[in-house]
């Protein structure tokens, strides 16, 4: 355990050389809210008050909010293109001969990068937060906020096993930036990183709501802006938990075959 | 027509580096294919809602989003990598072997490189302004068509101008990767129509930064009415901003003084 602490100490020093690129980085995020507003003052004004899948427009708001906050620790997109280049040019070597378990290492750098992310998004958003306070609806009851930590972390392992499976396929393939790209698309919108999962009619949404993308970024997210039921909590938490344990699974199996495959000399 | 000559080698060129180094043309397509989904698939749930948002009736939004795609394509296929290359090149002095070929280094430095997997994805975006003058019931004349081609061509330039001024910074600073984060959130803005936004966000979008302008411009051009004092302006300002680009690019040369600086 002691060698994991050591790495996170040690990305979390070399995360802080680069916090300016952190804190623009969060800074385009408040932009992003900045438009999302923006659009969806001119739709709520063109509905005439009505409400849109039961979202106001201080709760899409929040929706918003809240979604890039939780996106700036579980969004892991750059972890798979890393792991995949490594094993593209070869530079998986230097990993697999250190007494360290690959993915430990990587989910431990990932970790602390994720931390000061947050940390970051969770400053810059202050003012956000502060300025529309009177107007924000964070519905989530007392009694679940101490579950939301549980969740959360919950999200960034799904979304770290998720980019991991997808960067093993690259034992098998050479050309993989364009696949990447549209793995990023794809993860956007199953997560609800482009807008709110429940602006789709119903059948499709509980289609989303056995997959594992949605549990990303989506479930935090509306746990803290509508507020769930205990047994939709629970249900999510459960799905979150089984989930980990297949994507794992299938992590294992994969990296196994892959290394039968891999040649160590780059592609 | 000496700079059409050089800029038909450019295209040879990149084509057979594109040969050597071969590309997924089928995911290129279905990976800009599913990005404009993504938007087409927000953009009708949110017409599920209203009729018209800030005037633009879903297929006019669905038109705005393909001009989107192909100016988008456009901008891939032409400067942006080159673009992109700039501080690198300014750090480790390579600049200098194009400053001192005889042709106009802007010229040069800005279009050496072609990207032709990007006329793909604009097959997407004329797909989808096809489907929504169709869908639409709207009509394009010869002179609407004119006037897009036209549009376009400068809201490229209007892209580019402001991409490559934000780029010189890079004579005076070590790292500039704000510009591209400047680029996206501009762009992250334009998906939408100008017309969407109000006050200080507006005026950045269409007199500042404007991006948000040369599209919806574009888009107007066929499928509203566009006022000839608009589309005047839209134009000046182009030009305008395209000539500031040449002043600062002039400007950023003079104070150059290669990698040993």
């Amino acid at each position: 355990m002691r060698k994991y602490v050591q790495v996170l100490k040690l990305n979390l020093q070399t995360s802080l050389a680069y916090k300016g690129n952190f804190i623009f980085t969060s800074l385009m995020d408040v932009f992003r809210v900045i438009a999302e507003i923006a659009f969806w003052k001119v739709l709520f004004d063109n509905a005439q008050g009505r409400k849109i899948n039961g979202y106001n427009f201080n709760s899409i708001i929040t929706y918003y909010i809240f979604m890039f906050i939780i996106a700036s620790f579980t969004n892991v997109g750059s972890i798979g293109y890393k792991v995949a280049n490594e094993i593209k040019d070869g530079a998986l070597n230097n990993l697999l001969v250190r007494p360290i378990h690959y993915f430990g290492y990587y989910f431990t750098e990932t970790l602390s990068q994720k931390l000061l992310n947050l940390l970051i998004a969770l400053l810059m958003f202050i003012p956000v937060i502060v300025f529309r306070f009177g107007d924000l609806q964070a519905e989530i009851p007392a009694a679940q906020f101490c579950l939301l930590p549980v969740v959360v972390l919950c999200s960034l392992i799904l979304s770290f096993l998720i980019n991991i499976l997808i960067s093993l396929f690259v034992f098998w393939m050479t050309e993989v930036a364009s696949l990447f790209l549209l793995k990023d698309i794809l993860l956007d919108l199953a997560s609800g990183r482009v807008f709110p999962l429940d602006l789709f009619p119903g059948p499709l949404l509980n289609a989303f709501s056995v997959l594992p993308f949605m549990y990303c970024t989506y479930f935090p997210a509306v746990m803290i802006t509508k507020g769930l039921s205990a047994e939709a909590l629970y249900r999510g938490l459960w799905i979150q938990l089984v989930w980990i344990l297949v994507l794992y699974g299938l992590i294992k199996i994969i990296w196994r075959m892959g290394l039968k495959k891999y040649t160590g000399t780059g592609a | 027509m000496r700079y059409v000559r050089l800029y038909r080698i450019f295209i040879e060129q990149s084509l057979m580096k594109m040969a050597a180094y071969k590309i997924n043309f089928g995911l290129v397509f279905v990976t800009n294919a599913a990005f404009f989904s993504v938007q087409l698939i927000f953009m009708h749930l949110v017409f599920t809602n209203v009729d018209t948002l800030a005037g633009w009736t879903k297929y006019e939004m669905f038109f705005y989003i393909g001009t989107f795609n192909i100016i988008d394509s456009l901008w891939t296929f032409g400067p942006f990598f080159n673009l992109l290359a700039i501080p690198g090149m300014i750090r480790s002095g390579a600049l200098d072997y194009y400053i001192t070929k005889p042709v106009n280094s802007q010229f040069l430095i800005s279009l050496r490189n072609v990207d032709p997997g990007s006329l793909i994805s604009a097959l997407t975006g004329v797909i989808l302004i096809t489907f929504a003058l169709i869908q639409g019931g709207m009509e394009l004349t010869f002179g609407k068509a004119v006037l897009y081609v036209v549009s376009i061509f400068h809201a490229l330039m209007i892209q580019y101008s402001v991409y490559f001024i934000l780029t010189c910074s890079s004579f005076w600073l070590v790292k500039a990767d704000f510009v591209d984060s400047i680029h996206g959130i501009l762009c992250y803005f334009s998906t939408r129509p100008v017309d969407i936004y109000k006050g200080f966000i507006r005026f950045i979008l269409s007199y500042v930064l404007p991006y948000g302008l040369a599209l919806t411009v574009a888009s107007k051009a066929v499928v509203k009415t566009i006022h000839f004092a608009e589309y005047t302006l839209f134009l000046i300002l182009s030009w305008s901003i395209f000539a500031v680009s040449v002043g600062v690019w002039r400007f950023s040369l003079k104070h150059y003084s290669s990698a040993s600086s």
